[in-house]
Parts: structure tokens; C-alpha cells; sequence
């Protein structure tokens, strides 16, 4: 990267690694990204893990990829094949049939982005939240429980919606 | 979910008369919100009685994706009391949908269900109980 005046080489040596390291790995920077598990910040898809056995709302062409080929996989019915057996394999097969043929339904569902409407109910509990987490508990607990005993709401994330 | 569960629920299918010429009118397929924590560990194990959170015979399922998605947010989510027992800061969200196949004869609702077209194969109500036992999780959606 060209390093150029008007700014303090620490910076823009820091900046460097910043933008290397996010092409490195495709990760995206900031903590809201970090937490969400979302790249919401920049749009770029967020880096596979060994946790993402599962699609996001967010990115709907990852529940295509996320899906199994098979609800029932053949070994589950057993290796001797009785008859009972392969009528369960028959019938194993045509609700694969039916699955597969609503993947395309569900996605297109999932597509529309009417969860955009509900936004997303994250929060970041501070320190001084987690204290009041505390006395909420407690308060619900005892049967107290009330509004003002809630969880302080996320005053860092002005975007996170709670 | 396990073989043997996996098994459990073609054997009912089976036996309540479901075969491949007509499983698409005995089986179809319904949504149910859940935290992030229980939504793992349906996918695992399956629908189970130990699970149950909401009162009544059975397990809830919805054909309206959104009600779900409603469901998981508003009892998951930070504005339940559920929530204080979770970390509100999972990195999963605060709550899921599974796609579940349902044996039709499991509905323990008083409403009957009505079948859709078949190139939409959801259960036809907001919401509707099952009993556990007829009820697959096929996949899962976070981030709700």
C-alpha cells in the first residue's frame, strides 16, 4: 500500500495491516460484525467456520448450500435390507422427492427478505448491563419482575435494533 | 437427527398408511421458531417431549414462515424471560426456524388442516400442535 503524507505512518502502517489481514482471510473488520456472525458492515459473506453447519437468514443462497442432499440417509435404515427396510428406503426417498422439489419454494420465501421487517433483536450486555441482568433475575426470581428491572437496552450499537 | 429416531418417524409414516404414492397428501412440511440453543439440539435429537416449553400436548408448528420467525424472536429473543437464561449475545441471533416434515396424523389440533396445492406442500394454519413423535426437522435457518 502507498503510504502517503498528511496522515501518521503509525496509522497508515496500522490501516496496511488492517485491509492485508482482510484480504488475507476475507474476514470482516468491527466488532458488530464480529458478534452478529454477519458481515453486515461491508455486504462480504462472512468466513466459513466449522460452526456454519447452518444457513443465515441473511444470506439465503447459503440455506441451498446448507441443506442436506438427503433428510434420511440411506444408512440410517440398516444394512439388512428386509423388506419392511426398503419400504421405509421408498418412503425415505419420496419425502427426499418432496423436499427437494420445495427447496426451491422455501428459498424463494426465504429470498422475498420479509425478516428484514422484524430486524434483529441483538444486544451487548456492558458491564453495567450484566448488573442489571443480575438484579432481574433476582427480581424475577422473587416474582418481581417488572419493566424497570429489565436489562439496560444496547446503547454502543445504534443499528443493532435493541 | 439419530438413525433410530429417523427410523421411529418412516415407521410411523408407514404404518399410518404413508407410501410413495401417497406420501404427499400424509406428509407435508411446517416451521417452528426456537431459540438457537433448542434449535441445535432438535436437529440432533429430534422433537422431544423434555423440550417442550409452551404448554399444551405437543410441539407448535406454524405454515406461515413469518409467524415462526415472529415466534422465535418475541419468545427466544431479549424481550422473553426465557432470554435471561441464554447469552444474548450468541453468535447464532436470538432465534431460529426449523423446516420440519410432519406426519399429518400426528395433528392434535381441534381444526382440521387443509391441504394446499401440492407444489406447496405447508401445513395450512398459522399454527397447529403435533405430537413430537410425527415431526422431522429437516433443516435450519438462524439469524430470525
Amino acid at each position: 500500500m502507498k503510504i502517503t503524507r498528511g496522515r501518521g505512518v503509525a496509522e497508515q502502517v496500522a490501516r496496511a495491516r488492517r485491509v492485508a489481514r482482510s484480504k488475507h482471510d476475507g474476514a470482516t473488520s468491527g466488532k458488530r460484525a464480529a458478534c452478529f456472525g454477519l458481515s453486515l458492515k461491508t455486504g462480504k459473506k462472512r468466513v466459513a467456520s466449522a460452526s456454519d453447519d447452518v444457513p443465515d437468514a441473511e444470506n439465503p443462497e447459503e440455506i441451498e448450500d446448507a441443506l442436506p442432499a438427503s433428510p434420511v440417509p440411506p444408512s440410517s435404515l440398516g444394512s439388512a435390507a428386509t423388506h419392511q427396510d426398503r419400504e421405509l428406503e421408498a418412503l425415505a426417498e419420496s419425502i427426499k422427492r418432496m423436499y427437494a422439489g420445495y427447496v426451491n419454494e422455501f428459498v424463494k420465501e426465504v429470498r422475498s427478505g420479509f425478516f428484514f421487517g422484524f430486524g434483529f433483536g441483538f444486544s451487548f450486555l456492558s458491564k453495567r448491563s450484566r448488573r442489571s441482568n443480575k438484579r432481574f433475575r433476582r427480581a424475577r426470581n422473587t416474582g418481581t419482575a417488572s419493566r424497570a428491572a429489565l436489562p439496560r437496552r444496547c446503547t454502543r450499537h445504534p443499528g443493532c435494533g435493541t | 437427527m439419530t438413525h433410530e429416531r429417523t427410523r421411529a418417524f418412516l415407521s410411523l409414516c408407514a404404518s399410518a398408511g404413508a407410501s410413495p404414492a401417497n406420501v404427499e397428501r400424509r406428509v407435508l412440511f411446517g416451521y417452528h421458531g426456537t431459540s438457537a440453543a433448542n434449535a441445535a439440539k432438535i436437529m440432533r435429537e429430534g422433537f422431544k417431549e423434555q423440550f417442550r416449553r409452551s404448554h399444551g400436548e405437543g410441539a407448535y408448528f406454524s405454515g406461515v414462515m413469518e409467524y415462526s420467525a415472529k415466534y422465535a424472536r418475541d419468545h427466544h429473543g431479549l424481550s422473553s424471560r426465557n432470554s435471561a437464561r441464554e447469552v444474548p449475545c450468541a453468535p447464532e441471533g436470538p432465534g431460529d426456524i426449523l423446516l420440519v416434515a410432519l406426519l399429518l396424523d400426528g395433528h392434535k389440533t381441534a381444526f382440521e388442516l387443509n391441504k394446499k396445492a401440492p407444489d406447496v406442500p405447508v401445513i395450512s394454519a398459522t399454527w397447529s400442535v403435533f405430537d413430537e413423535a410425527y415431526a422431522m426437522p429437516l433443516a435450519r435457518l438462524r439469524g430470525f
